[in-house]
């Protein structure tokens, strides 16, 4: 592979200094991946760059960062599928620690907010595993989607998060559809009234930023209008049940 | 220089899945007691628990057994276990993976009729892992962050371990100096009881599968107290790892349940090599086996251009591959292969310590106040891990110290440590910043990784571990000079250089085991002394601090549920 030039964005908050992009011509491997030139930077001119990673093969979600614009798992996305010319950022809707690192405290506050908990119902066997066959209503109803890594690349990308902070963004939302679906799960009704409420899921706005990015091909988008759904079908029985003492049957749809 | 205080009952270094049971189990004990946790990473990110592919070996099915669940664990790993330590692995895993479902909320994967599905791994006489797809790790330690939210458990995430602390007679552990990482700021904890979950790692060697935090970090603190280490030599390399050359990436595993599901492997000349190692069961043996076979074919030459062998899993047939190791054809195809339709290069890679810190079966070692859990001990594994036995090992072990500190430090008092124990342990991390230019400590890493994996690796022998020790006391001299700037925010060469201390002390002991074991026994192979030796060597190798050398020594190991 030809030469790669990385842009690296260099920022120590504790100098009051703006942040700074200094850029380094580099020789890399035809597989090599955008942490690996990291890596490399880190060996050579740059061994105090602060970025985070940890496992390096797409599963702890530790190294999203902004490449060339675009929120990407940098572990998992290789230099020659982006470009020769690359421009590397922290991600953004978060305050920056350092460097391309940011503090996800935020992320994770609004993940909090969400009761995002499993809480077992009060009838469910603990010696045994509940039966979920695949031709049930319950199996259909689980949410279905690849494993979240919870690495923020979406909460960087959503557009709602940046005009709103408050919003609780796309990753709680869809890991709180999993949870609302989940029939061994105690806390349907608090869930549904937590992520339906004013920083939920009314609040998206379906653009769909946060499915191009995820690079586990999640789409957060689907998830919320699910929740979006079954919140409306809560409050339409909340009704009912007002009026005509009748409740809910608690299969998800 | 100075350093924040903190005072705790109970401090626990590491977050994966042995940290955090063990502090959710402390806690659903007794929630008056402060947990501190302790991550060098992020909380619920950093670790191998994270990262365990295929899953969770448990007895649960009524044609299975406890017995039998003990009886792989044991032979393979050729009876060097510790057979309580083993014995508890088996008898709690159902509770605990139970709990896990019922309690803290993963959701396994069920087969078709609902009920929990359970595959197939090598090395085992019934299909017994649970798991979630095969990427089981995350299910888990998401789940377990989530509790830990719940709880409201502090944790200091960037934070590592610097050194325990001591009671002036050494006999007591009292807490641990810490560094900040983000903030280069030192902070001593007092603490009644210091369980150690830092995760162990091999990442000494070049070619290694774990998390890029794991270095020994635990191991070598403990060792540095004078804790008693146990089967340092046992060092398991997982047959299985990616060939990536230039990546990071190079190293990280493709999953036990491929060579479960029935994966064939070949060598460069297109011959199915298992054969003549393991007749009887071929790819499925045990990952000790397998990976040394992969590394003779390979050092015969008989290994592809790249020098590696192959494994193919393409007679299983495409929608069975995509179905079932979706996560593992994603890896492949990111660097250009179809799992699912071709086969892919694979070398064997340092994946696990079996050895560590000397723990019985609730986590006490031989320092009052100390406790492991996880794979910075030792004993549950012997001389050979199963695939899906490391989850099962960290969460088990895990919640066992967790219910045992918990209790135990309800007698225990908080003792004030000695200011020059501190001192010196600041000084220690201190040094390599501001100095003139010198060697950088990444230089030290590449020859390290060579030394162990040419001298300290999968095929050994006696004058080339004489040469590791000679090189690995040099490297450890010059590790003590490296400079690492002025910069102490955020400093991850910085850390570096004290990562490769701990790297380097787990080489050195390894390097000695391994010399001192004069025989051939699960992942430790000697070429000058091939044969398994039952009647000299059903021994388990100690070693211990003595001053500034090392005390070694074995004990017979107990076989009173299992003979071979």
């Amino acid at each position: 592979m030809p030469k790669v030039s990385v842009r690296i964005q260099r920022l120590a908050p504790e100098t009051g200094q703006p942040a700074q992009f200094d850029r380094y011509e580099i020789e890399m491997a035809e597989q090599a991946s955008i942490l690996d030139a990291l890596f490399a930077l880190q060996r050579g001119p740059v061994p105090d760059l602060a970025f985070r990673f940890s496992c390096r093969v797409g599963m702890c979600g530790s190294c999203a960062m902004v490449v060339n614009g675009r929120e990407r798992l940098t572990c998992s996305t290789l230099i020659k599928d982006v470009s020769q010319d690359l421009k590397i950022e922290p991600l953004r809707n978060l305050p920056v620690v350092r460097d391309l690192a940011v503090d996800l405290a935020p992320f994770f506050g609004a993940y909090k907010k969400t009761m995002p908990h499993f809480v077992p119902r009060e009838d469910l066997d603990p010696k045994d595993f509940y039966r979920i066959p695949h031709d049930s209503k319950e199996w259909k109803a689980l949410n279905h989607q690849p494993q979240c890594i919870d690495c923020a690349a979406c909460y960087s990308s959503c557009t709602v998060v940046t005009l709103n902070p408050r919003y609780v963004g796309p990753m709680a939302l869809n890991r709180a559809l999993g949870l609302v679906a989940d029939p061994r799960d105690g806390r349907r009704q608090e869930r549904l009234d937590v992520v339906s409420g004013e920083a939920g899921s009314f609040r998206c706005h379906t653009l769909g930023n946060c499915k191009d990015v995820c690079p586990r091909s999640i789409s957060p988008t689907q998830s919320i209008e699910r929740l979006k759904r079954l919140a409306v079908v809560s409050q339409f029985w909340k009704i009912v049940g007002k009026v005509f003492g009748r409740k809910e049957t608690t299969v998800a749809s | 220089m100075t350093a924040e205080q903190l005072s705790t009952d109970i401090l626990i270094l590491g977050t994966g899945g042995a940290g955090l049971m063990a502090a959710l189990h402390a806690h659903w004990r007794d929630p008056r007691q402060k947990v501190l946790l302790v991550s060098k990473g992020m909380l619920g990110k950093s670790g191998c628990t994270r990262m365990v592919q295929g899953g969770y070996n448990v007895a649960l099915n009524p044609k299975d057994s406890l017995q039998a669940h003990f009886e792989d664990t044991v032979k393979g790993g050729s009876f060097l276990n510790d057979q309580d330590l083993a014995w508890h692995l088996v008898e709690d895993a159902p509770r605990i993976v139970r709990e896990l479902e019922n309690k803290i909320g993963c959701l396994f994967d069920r087969a078709a009729d609902g009920q929990i599905h359970q595959k197939a791994f090598a090395g085992q006489s019934f299909d017994r892992t649970v798991h979630v797809g095969d990427l089981t790790g995350i299910e888990i330690m998401s789940r377990l962050r989530d509790q830990i939210f719940a709880a409201d458990i502090q944790c200091l995430q960037y934070t590592r371990g610097l050194e325990l602390l001591t009671s002036s007679d050494g006999k007591r552990v009292i807490g641990a100096v810490l560094l900040d990482i983000q903030r280069g700021v030192y902070i001593t904890v007092k603490s009644k009881a210091v369980i150690l979950a830092t995760g162990a790692g091999p990442l000494m060697y070049q070619r290694a599968a774990c998390a890029q935090e794991k270095t020994c970090d635990g191991i070598a603190m403990a060792y540095r107290v004078g804790a008693n280490l146990m089967d340092m030599e046992m060092v398991q390399f997982h047959p299985t790892g990616m060939v990536v050359p230039g990546s990071r990436l190079n190293g990280a595993l493709l999953e036990e349940g491929l060579r479960g599901a029935g994966a064939y492997l070949y060598n460069g000349e297109g011959k199915r090599y298992m054969e003549n190692y393991d007749p009887l069961k071929k790819e499925r043996s045990t990952r000790d086996r397998v990976s040394r076979a992969g590394y003779m074919e390979i050092m015969a030459g008989r290994g592809t251009k790249n020098g590696a062998v192959l494994i193919d899993v393409t007679h299983l047939g495409a929608e069975f591959v995509e179905k079932n190791f979706a996560g593992m054809r994603d890896r492949c195809l990111r660097i250009g292969y179809d799992l699912a339709r071709e086969r892919v290069e694979v070398c064997p890679t340092a994946h696990f310590n079996m050895g560590g810190v000397r723990i019985n079966r609730d986590g006490f070692t031989n320092l009052s106040g100390l406790f492991a859990a996880g794979e910075d001990s030792s004993g549950v594994h012997g001389a050979n891990r199963l695939g899906g036995n490391g989850v099962a090992e960290s969460t088990v072990y895990g919640a066992r110290v967790g219910d045992a500190v918990s209790d135990w430090v309800k007698e225990a008092d908080i003792v004030e440590p000695q200011q020059t124990q501190i001192d010196a342990a600041l000084a220690d991390a201190e040094k390599f910043l501001n100095r003139k230019p010198a060697e950088s400590p990444w230089t030290l890493r590449d020859e390290l990784g060579k030394v162990t994996w040419d001298r300290v690796g999968i095929v050994r022998e006696g004058p080339k571990l004489k040469q590791a020790i000679v090189q690995i006391g040099d490297l450890t001299k010059r590790n003590e000079e490296t400079s690492v700037g002025a910069n102490r925010l955020f400093n991850l060469t910085w850390q570096q250089s004290l990562d490769m201390r701990n790297m380097l002390v787990a080489s050195d002991l390894i390097a000695r085991s391994a010399l001192m074991r004069e025989d051939s026994r699960g992942a430790h192979f000697r070429t000058d002394f091939e044969k398994t030796d039952n009647e000299n060597w059903l021994k388990n190798i100690y070693a211990k601090r003595d001053g500034t050398g090392v005390k070694m020594w074995t004990e017979a190991v107990k076989l009173d549920k299992l003979k071979p």
